[in-house]
């Protein structure tokens, strides 16, 4: 009992605890902490470089087989890149905003054969400037999309008049996605 | 006039305190209730619906970029059916894909978060059995 009257009567240095610095202190901590997780959780989970990536590998993966690339890419002047790798074209066309991809063929010969390209001309323009800064990783340009850039040794038949010959040649595949999703109302 | 020593200002005469001694206790309390109700308050932002909300369905909606027809997926949905049974959402508009417009919309308090995907599959999804929530992904007819 004589301790804990000397606990909560000890008067020695108790007045100094409730001093305006402890309040000061007890703001700042306060503030800081109300900042930290207001920031934290207003920043948005971002799929925009994996989405890019994934764009890229669907897009792969639907032009190659087995490390040759699909007949059809080179031969067809018409090929639907959109129906043949399972990609709605519609959305593509109405968000141009939101994703970009370009596909570029150049055979042995360095001849490019542009396979196809949509989405909107910033988003591009963005990505190839900072290729030309040398970042082939992960690259983000002002618009805030996030892009994927790779070049890929394919091999490809080429039918000439002496028969067929196996030769190597470059997919160029760039992608890019500026999606950032949306909170809906109460309505949609 | 006593000659008053330089920081007794801010720090307080002691002599000068109060001598009930309760300013040690209501010291304790306030701090005690200062630090309950950032700590509270931190936690309930830590656990709130949109944060799940966002990550489910950008979790969803990449599944679906990245999938290949004839794939289900199942995932994980507990954290997701508790807040919705928190906030009082019905379980039919917990998840919602509209593949007109190729977009998951995760609703699991008032408002909601929707994510597009790519892909042209039909995709269908339920909540099964513990809380696991399928994703069936077929070719489009």
């Amino acid at each position: 009992m004589k301790n804990l009257k000397r606990l909560f009567l000890d008067k020695r240095g108790g007045g100094r605890l409730l001093s305006i610095w402890w309040f000061l202190v007890l703001i700042i901590v306060g503030v800081g902490i109300v900042a930290g997780v207001l920031i934290f959780f207003s920043a948005e989970t971002d799929a925009r470089q994996v989405e890019s990536k994934i764009l890229y590998g669907e897009l792969a993966s639907c032009l190659t087989s087995q490390g040759f690339l699909i007949e059809e890419v080179r031969a067809s002047s018409s090929l639907d890149i959109f129906d043949r790798c399972s990609i709605k074209k519609e959305i593509f066309e109405t968000s141009q905003d939101i994703w970009y991809f370009e596909i570029n063929f150049y055979d042995s010969g360095e001849n490019k054969k542009e396979i196809a390209k949509t989405g909107a001309g910033a988003v591009r323009d963005a990505c190839l400037m900072q290729l030309e800064e040398g970042d082939t990783k992960g690259i983000e340009y002002e618009g805030g999309a996030k892009c994927t850039y790779r070049n890929e040794s394919v091999l490809y038949y080429n039918y000439g008049d002496d028969g067929t010959e196996i030769l190597i040649g470059v997919l160029e595949i760039m992608t890019a996605s500026n999606q950032r999703g949306k909170k809906t109302t109460l309505e949609n | 006039m006593a000659r008053q020593k330089r920081g007794e200002f801010l720090f307080g005469n002691k002599k000068a305190q109060t001598d009930s001694g309760y300013g040690d206790l209501i010291f304790i309390v306030l701090n005690l209730a200062f630090f309950s109700i950032l700590f509270l308050w931190v936690w309930s932002s830590s656990n709130a619906a949109f944060v799940y909300e966002e990550a489910y369905a950008k979790e969803i909606a990449l599944i679906i970029d990245k999938a290949e027809p004839g794939m289900h997926f199942e995932i994980d949905f507990s954290k997701g059916m508790e807040k919705a049974e928190e906030n009082e959402i019905d379980k039919k508009n917990i998840i919602l894909i509209n593949e007109a417009e190729n977009r998951v919309r995760v609703k699991l308090s008032e408002r909601g978060f929707s994510f597009r995907y790519f892909t042209d599959y039909n995709v269908s999804s339920y909540i099964g059995t513990e809380n696991k929530l399928v994703i069936i992904i077929n070719e489009k007819s």
